[in-house]
Formats: structure tokens, C-alpha cells, sequence
């Protein structure tokens, strides 16, 4: 990297801390923000350092929010005061990104809930290191009728519904798991046995 | 070109390494430990899919790479998948624990098969049988034994005196000495664990077994309740290191 000029070489060197970014590409990344029009590449920069001025967690749901929508009103999410959304249900993710993914299809018009990982054993991530002390609170002291705990179908995923299913019950709020099954347009000749098991096994009456 | 071979193998664990791959390690049957990258692991519909998750029984195809430690995983084909070992917490917390004191003892590629069928008998015993404290604990012994730890329960390691039934002077458990001390031997070793006469029989005797049957599973609580920090701090001092499964037992305390 030190037959780069300075400058260039520290941008390559930011870029590759950015995931799935090696050397290589941080370069070709590099040499196109050289190419471009210069207006363009400071609007880019802009946009990340305004990322995490103008960006935060949701007070409420643990989503994303943004900053200035936070001090106007309190600092909840636009999901969080939406007020045509239904307020029985809170659906509970892992990560903000698994909540855009349900939001995108546009099924769900119930409140959210990020826990901001998985109870994992082997990395000794247990509940209280995740946002669940948070979500209990929340079902304690509203209407909130059920709880879809939407977690990755993995160990860790498993582990987390659980232990939701679990601490959340006894307070009489029913609790459900998002199915799991064949992708549309999928072919059961190519699925994978515990795929099909799955969907067998939470089939449903047409 | 190295051929790649093809061995059963468990997953012990798996962490995301850039934006679709996966390191993954396993214990094969054929060459012990074994780490490799999985690429495209996270998106493939093919060749991993459901077989990387912890605990999973499967076919693994994979080569070694030159100047790397890292094996190139080719393919997963699965076995067994221990479904039902996620159907409730308890099961997830002892296979964790299973699959973490397998990973700490085992050594890369010492080819152990006995270890590999103890662990696949373990994992299938937590499975159908559900958590069991007692289990656990044969588990311990015997996986120190096969990983050539095997704690000293019957005479005192320093002095080689056998332990007297009855006796009402509590013997050390001292991990740093591999074994029990008597009480004048354990003087200077303050920090080893007490263990009562009744203790120390039911972990010896536990010890012989090659294996153990369900309704043979009902260690006294005081054995239990002696026994294993005693077991913990050992594995922890052999695979020098914190098991961070373990305080998730502790939640679970079955028996």
C-alpha cells in the first residue's frame, strides 16, 4: 500500500475495515471515487458521517430511528408511533436488518421488537447480555396479546424462542414461532430433509 | 493437488467469516479435529444447507490447502441432525457443553475414533433422553480418559496411598496435580476442592464404566453437587481455558 499516495492510501485503508472488503477492492473502490464526479464522492461522504449523527436505536422497539424524528417525538421509530399499527402483536428479530426484511413483506402490520443477537451457549451470550428485559417490560405494561418471535431458524435462533416462550407464557400472552417451510417457486425434489420435515410438520388446512 | 478425503464428522461450531463464508470445526471420525473455511456457506442452497449448525452429524468431504491450516470444506451431506436436541433449552445448554469440553481436549488433527463415538453416543443420549447431570458427569470422565486426561480418583497422587472407606478426613481434588491428594498432601494445595468419601468412591467407580444406561443414571446430589466444579475446574485447566457453556448448566440444574 506505500506506493499509493498518502491520502489514497488511507482511504484504502478505511475501506477495507468495512466488511467482505480486502485490499483490492478498497483500491478499485478508490480509483472509481477518483473518476467521479467530485460532487458525488462528497455527498458519499457526507452520507456516512451523517449516518451516525442523524441515526439511533428506537428508545422502544431497539429498531432503527432516526435522530431528529427521536427528539420530536420522544424517541420512538416511525413503526413505534404509526398509529395504525396493531399494538396486540409485537414481532421479535434479532437484528434491525431482519426487521426491514419482515417490513418488506408488507404482511406484518404489528409493532416490532430487536433483541440485538441470540442466546448462544458456546459464545456465552446468555438473556441478560439482549434487549429481553426490555421486551418484557413492554408486554407487562401494554395490551400486547402475542408475541412472534421470528428468530433465525438456527441453534441459536432455536435457544432464543425458547427461552422467550419460556419467561413470556407464564404472563398469559400467547407466544408463536414464524413458520418454516418451502421457498416459493421451490422444488421438493431438491429440498433438503429437514426443510421438508418442517414443512410437514406445520402444514395447514386448505 | 492434495485428493480431499471424505470422513463422518460433528460440528462442534461455526462463526461467519466475511460476508458469505463460514469457519467451521469439526470432530471427524477419521482425522480428529478438523478446522476449515466453508465458502459461500451463509447463501449456498446446495452443498451446506442445514448441515453447519452446531451439534449436526454429517459426511464432511474436504481438502487440505497448501501453506494453510484451514481445510477447504467441499461438502456436507448429512447423517443425523439431532433435531429434537433443539426442542428445548436445557438440551441446547448440555450439548453446547458436550460439543465445547469435546472441542477444548481434542487436539487438531489427533485422530481419536473413540472420542468421535462418544461424543455421537453423547449427543444421541442427551437427545432421547433428555439433560442429566449424571450423565454429564460419566461424560466428563470418560471423555478425559479417551483424551488421555484421566483425573486420579483412587490413591492419593502425590503419596500413592489408597483412600479408606469411611474415612471422615476429606480428600483435595487438585487439578494442577491431576488427581486426589490426601490430607497431608494437600497441605500447601489450599486451592483444591474437598471432596467427601462418598464422592470420591462414585466418581471412581464412574470412572471404570465404558458405558452408562439410563436407569443406571442417579448419582447422589452430594456426588453432583461435589463432583462437578471438581471435573469443571480439571477440563478447564486441561483445554486452558473458560468454558462459557458452562454457566448455562447452572441454570439448569435437573436433578
Amino acid at each position: 500500500m506505500s506506493t499509493y499516495p498518502a491520502p489514497f492510501a488511507r482511504l484504502i485503508r478505511e475501506l477495507c475495515k468495512l466488511p467482505g472488503i480486502g485490499e483490492k477492492t478498497a483500491a478499485r473502490l478508490a480509483f472509481h471515487m477518483l473518476k467521479e464526479k467530485r460532487e458525488d464522492v462528497l455527498e458519499l461522504a457526507e452520507s456516512i458521517g451523517r449516518l451516525r449523527t442523524e441515526m439511533d436505536l428506537c428508545r422502544k422497539c431497539f429498531g432503527l430511528s432516526e435522530a431528529a424524528q427521536r427528539s420530536d417525538e420522544g424517541g420512538e421509530c416511525k413503526v413505534c408511533q404509526d398509529p395504525r399499527r396493531d399494538r396486540e402483536k409485537i414481532c421479535v428479530v434479532e437484528e434491525p436488518a431482519d426487521m426491514i426484511a419482515v417490513e418488506r413483506s408488507q404482511e406484518y402490520k404489528g409493532l416490532y421488537h430487536v433483541l440485538h443477537g441470540t442466546i448462544s451457549p458456546l459464545d456465552g451470550v446468555g438473556p441478560d447480555s439482549l434487549r429481553i428485559k426490555e421486551l418484557l417490560s413492554r408486554v407487562q405494561s401494554s395490551a400486547i396479546r402475542e408475541v412472534i418471535v421470528a428468530t433465525n431458524p438456527t441453534v441459536e435462533g432455536e435457544a432464543t424462542a425458547l427461552y422467550l416462550s419460556k419467561v413470556i407464557k407464564p404472563l398469559g400472552v400467547k407466544v408463536t414461532r414464524i413458520a418454516r417451510g418451502l421457498p416459493m417457486g421451490g422444488d421438493l425434489e431438491y429440498t433438503d430433509a429437514v426443510t421438508l420435515s418442517k414443512a410437514i410438520e406445520g402444514r395447514r388446512e386448505i | 493437488m492434495r485428493s480431499p478425503c471424505v470422513t463422518p464428522a460433528i460440528v462442534l461450531r461455526s462463526w461467519p467469516f466475511g460476508e458469505s463464508d463460514k469457519i467451521v470445526s469439526f470432530f471427524t471420525e477419521d482425522h480428529g479435529k478438523v478446522t476449515g473455511i466453508a465458502k459461500g456457506a451463509k447463501r449456498s442452497r446446495k452443498r451446506f444447507v442445514n448441515t453447519l449448525e452446531p451439534f449436526s452429524l454429517i459426511n464432511l468431504r474436504f481438502q487440505d490447502r497448501p501453506h494453510s491450516t484451514l481445510a477447504f470444506v467441499q461438502a456436507c451431506d448429512p447423517i443425523r441432525l439431532f433435531k429434537d436436541l433443539t426442542t428445548s433449552l436445557e438440551k441446547i445448554a448440555y450439548a453446547s457443553y458436550l460439543v465445547e469440553i469435546t472441542d477444548g481436549l481434542a487436539g487438531e488433527r489427533e485422530e481419536n475414533r473413540r472420542i468421535f463415538e462418544h461424543l455421537r453416543e453423547g449427543l444421541i443420549f442427551v437427545e432421547e433422553n433428555g439433560p442429566s447431570l449424571s450423565f454429564l458427569t460419566f461424560f466428563e470422565l470418560r471423555l478425559l480418559k479417551l483424551a488421555g486426561y484421566q483425573p486420579i480418583l483412587e490413591h492419593c497422587r502425590r503419596c500413592r496411598r489408597h483412600f479408606q472407606e469411611g474415612s471422615q478426613i476429606p480428600w483435595r481434588f487438585s487439578p494442577r496435580d491431576g488427581g486426589v491428594l490426601c490430607a497431608p498432601c494437600s497441605t500447601f494445595r489450599r486451592e483444591a476442592i474437598p471432596l467427601s468419601g462418598e464422592a470420591l468412591d462414585a466418581l471412581a467407580e464412574l470412572q471404570r464404566a465404558n458405558r452408562i444406561l439410563p436407569h443406571h443414571l442417579s448419582l447422589p446430589s452430594t456426588v453432583l453437587r461435589e463432583g462437578r466444579p471438581a471435573l469443571l475446574r480439571f477440563i478447564q485447566f486441561q483445554a486452558n481455558r473458560e468454558l462459557k457453556s458452562a454457566p448455562f448448566l447452572d441454570a439448569f440444574y435437573s436433578e
